[in-house]
């Protein structure tokens, strides 16, 4: 198809969908107009139940846990899968050799000016102690492992842009980085399971609930919510150093 | 331990044996890494046959976190409930993963150990989609699998193609998962629930312009990973790039599962308040499947590109799929399960065999191979024995699914169907009896050549050997035999019609997962005589072998064969219309999604 075929089959199809989807809402519920029952129910018996104050992660975490663990190894995969398609070949392997050359010659381009420098200097300790705390807090305010992860994950990056790139490659290539990201995934796989041992099933929360509102309180969903930030703090970072390394070796392609 | 605590197993298990050979597989080395990975493989396949056995005619539900309903049918976690259809389809993945993962124990020096785990991560997704009773729950298991795939479809990263193919199967199936999520969102606004079960009895019987659409949108969305016409452009690009061991999982079980959750969506939620429209449905259900199965099957013939003739071919054999379902009965649902079963091993075998080709020959073009083949007469022979289970001649199962399809489209006064199933097992035979004589045997004309044929696809293996290694040989006869065995269980076709009736029965299914009632077990009925079905098969198996024959020595016999010719040179418009383009794709995938639309609008409202 020529783009201008193209562009005006996709824009009747597009009309003839909209027409469907105009249709198909006229008895749609209006806006703000919840039946539940599964939101009615679980605000009442999440609290309850699981000494969670987040009823979000409640659901996350243990109502609908398997359903996190599958998301979980999404994220995991798609890492894997970025970590696949770059990964380098033996064809590529000069190009990868030009790599640590091009890195200082950017280094070089990039100068930093010290209040900058310090100013991240800060921010990197600001982010890490949000990150642990939103992490660390899943069951008791909004956020949670994935939320806390990314914060975490941020904060070698903030150093990159201080322009402190081998602290930066550093922290990136350091092999907790690969453990705390497949610990993390096989983690919460292994804490499911190990409901299986006391007899229970797949996920069951087997961990004493504790007071509702302290730190060690909803049982598993506070050991899982910190597995998923481990999980993501480490994706994220391997994420980020691949696209690096890529960048670089574009940015070198280029002259 | 009982079958029911092993339900979680194929999930985690492979879940946490890929995140740790993804962490110490560089340490622990290549080998360490194959073997533990197929040992898992292997133990997955011991415990979904155990979970089949266990509820071969005896569906059981699992909550996870112990989570059991509440009064008033409130499903508040997530459930397992697997049956004979589901427990089969997770059967089939490990069984598949396996041999796969087997297959290239000689392959890809290079994948830092990323190939196994995204393997793993792909069967256990595999098996969660086929167990799960849970709405939501299946489309994350639909991503997991969805992830994988995209990344192990662009494996070959040093070559244009592979990307390509992962992009555009990517885009599409992305568009595919929106359309489900949308369909999920409306069906949680009006219903509030999310289980099967739950949502099916909060529908009851009713019916109305929002149901329908999250109908469309979700049915839809599965029908893109089912690959059924105008949804199914991915299809070949995603095929013709990927691994072969990865092309196993596609064509053998990833496509059928996109049909299976059709199927399971349209029973346990829909079939209610579509029940005044089930004709209407079925004719518009048949219909596309029809259309797949021509589609598929002309295309199919006039590939030259081995792997793209065998995705083709998977296309027309899911169109047949879909008829299966789309009947809406349960001798046709069980009919179904048979034709995935033994579609799915002698396809995946036959993937395998395109991977030896690709091994030993260093090519996979049809018009580059002529005769090349010569002295490897085992892999000639398994394709040979492919082409008779694609043409679902006996001794192979394909013929028991496709006589109950066939026996249930009579009694819906659908007499067509079976010739169109005659169509399409006559065409996807013949193109690969065509391939087979002209590689192995160098007989007859030169193939003519065509665009994906050209572009070609680098070899797989490091090194040309003189020899087939065993574990590219065995896992690829195995796959294929087991298609043959598949039909010698007993009361294969009655197991497999009293499975459907559990599945297709929305009540007892409602009343299994929410009050945990076990459904009595429906009676075996004998099945009906094979006879027509046999004569159908091998006068479509002659006409196959008549078909390759004719396109290859056409110019010696001339005459009437001409068109044999024609049908290998293909139709200049359907040919266009696959011009690898994502952005036609999704003017494509868009167009097929009003007009269905439009369909239900006009045939289904109330």
């Amino acid at each position: 198809m020529s783009s201008r075929a193209r562009t005006i089959f996709f824009l009747i199809s597009a009309a003839g969908l909209a027409a469907v989807f105009a249709w198909g809402f006229r008895d749609a519920p209006p806006l703000g107009d919840y039946r539940g029952p599964y939101g009615d129910v679980v605000t009442q018996v999440a609290g309850y139940e699981r000494h969670a104050t987040d009823v979000v992660n409640a659901i996350n975490y243990d109502y609908r846990g398997f359903d996190t663990l599958g998301e979980e190894f999404i994220f995991f995969a798609s890492v894997l899968g970025v970590l696949l398609l770059f990964r380098p070949q033996k064809e590529k392997e000069n190009e990868a050799k030009n790599d640590s050359k091009e890195q200082e010659h950017l280094e070089e381009e990039l100068p930093v000016s010290d209040t900058l420098r310090v100013s991240m200097q800060l921010m990197v300790v600001i982010m890490i102690v949000f990150g642990v705390y939103i992490a660390a807090h899943g069951q008791l305010t909004p956020g949670g492992g994935f939320q806390g992860g990314v914060i975490l994950a941020s904060a070698p990056l903030v150093v990159y842009l201080s322009g402190n790139a081998e602290t930066f490659e550093r922290i990136v290539s350091s092999p907790l980085i690969k453990l705390a990201e497949s610990g993390g995934a096989a983690g919460y796989a292994i804490v499911g399971a190990a409901a299986l041992f006391f007899g229970a099933h797949f996920l069951t929360n087997i961990i004493p609930l504790g007071m509702t509102g302290d730190l060690f309180s909803s049982g598993t969903i506070a050991v899982i919510s910190a597995l998923v930030g481990l999980e993501v703090t480490g994706g994220f970072v391997l994420l980020m150093k691949t696209y690096l390394q890529e960048i670089i070796v574009a940015h070198g392609e280029k002259k | 331990m009982t079958a029911t605590t092993m339900f979680p197993l194929p999930i985690a298990i492979p879940l946490a044996v890929a995140a740790f050979i993804a962490l110490s597989g560089k340490l622990l080395g290549r080998r360490f890494s194959d073997a533990l990975a197929i040992a898992t493989a292997a133990a997955n396949l011991w415990m979904t046959i155990s979970i089949l056995r266990a509820t071969w005619l005896q569906p059981q539900t699992y909550w996870f976190g112990n989570w059991w309903p509440r009064a008033h049918d409130v499903a508040l976690g997530i459930c397992f409930t697997v049956d004979s259809v589901g427990a089969s389809l997770a059967v089939l993945a490990s069984l598949l993963t396996t041999a796969g993962l087997l297959f290239s124990w000689e392959i890809f020096e290079d994948t830092e150990n990323h190939f196994q785990p995204l393997m793993l991560i792909f069967m256990a997704a595999m098996c969660g989609f086929s167990y799960t009773g849970d709405l939501f729950n299946l489309f994350v298991f639909f991503e997991l699998m969805s992830v994988a795939a995209f990344a192990l479809c662009g494996l070959k990263t040093l070559e244009p193609a592979p990307l390509q193919g992962a992009y555009n199967f990517g885009l599409v199936n992305t568009v595919g998962a929106f359309m489900i999520v949308m369909g999920i969102g409306l069906l949680y606004a009006r219903t509030g629930a999310l289980n099967f079960a739950q949502v099916g009895r909060s529908l009851g019987s009713s019916s109305d312009a929002l149901v329908l659409l999250a109908f469309l949108l979700i049915s839809v969305g599965y029908m893109v990973k089912a690959a059924i016409v105008p949804f199914h452009f991915w299809l070949a690009d995603a095929h013709a790039v990927s691994p072969s061991p990865v092309c196993v999982l596609f064509s053998g079980v990833m496509v059928e599962l996109g049909i299976y959750a059709v199927a399971r969506v349209y029973w346990t939620m829909f079939q209610g308040g579509l029940a005044a429209h089930t004709r209407e449905l079925r004719a518009i259900l048949l219909v596309m499947a029809a259309i797949t199965a021509i589609v598929g099957a002309l295309m199919c013939y006039a590939e030259h590109h081995l792997k793209r003739l065998l995705a083709f071919s998977t296309i027309a054999h899911a169109g047949l799929m879909l008829a299966g379902v789309g009947l809406l009965a349960p001798k046709a649902l069980g009919g179904f399960s048979l034709y995935v079963l033994s579609h799915g091993v002698v396809k995946g075998g036959l993937f395998l065999c395109a991977g030896i080709v690709l091994h030993r020959l260093r090519k996979i073009g049809e018009d580059h191979l002529h005769g090349e083949g010569k002295g490897m007469w085992w892999t000639a022979g398994l394709f040979l024995l492919g082409a008779w289970g694609l043409a679902g001649a006996p001794p192979f199962g394909t013929l028991l699914g496709e006589s109950m399809i066939s026996d249930s489209a009579k009694e819906f006064h659908q007499a067509w169907l079976p010739y169109i199933f005659m169509f399409a097992e006559i065409v996807t035979a013949g193109a690969v009896f065509r391939a087979t004589f002209r590689i192995f045997f160098g007989w007859g004309e030169l193939a003519p050549t065509d665009r994906s044929s050209q572009i070609e696809e680098k070899p797989e293996t490091d090194e040309e050997e003189e020899n087939v290694p065993a574990v590219m040989f065995v896992p690829a006869a195995v796959l294929i035999l087991l298609g043959i065995a598949l039909s010698a269980v007993p009361n294969l076709r009655s197991t497999a019609e009293a499975g459907a009736q559990l599945f297709t029965n929305q009540f007892t299914y409602a009343q299994a997962v929410l009050q945990n009632v076990e459904p009595a077990a429906p009676a075996l009925t004998a099945p009906e005589p094979l006879t027509s079905s046999i004569v159908r098969s091998c006068i479509a198996l002659a006409l196959a072998l008549l078909l390759a024959l004719g396109s290859l020595f056409h110019k010696r016999i001339g005459g009437w064969l001409k068109f044999t010719h024609s049908l290998e040179l293909g139709n200049p418009i359907l040919r266009k219309a696959h011009s690898g383009h994502p952005g036609d794709y999704v003017a494509w995938l868009s167009f097929g999604t009003a007009l269905l639309g439009g369909m239900f609008v006009w045939f289904l409202r109330r």
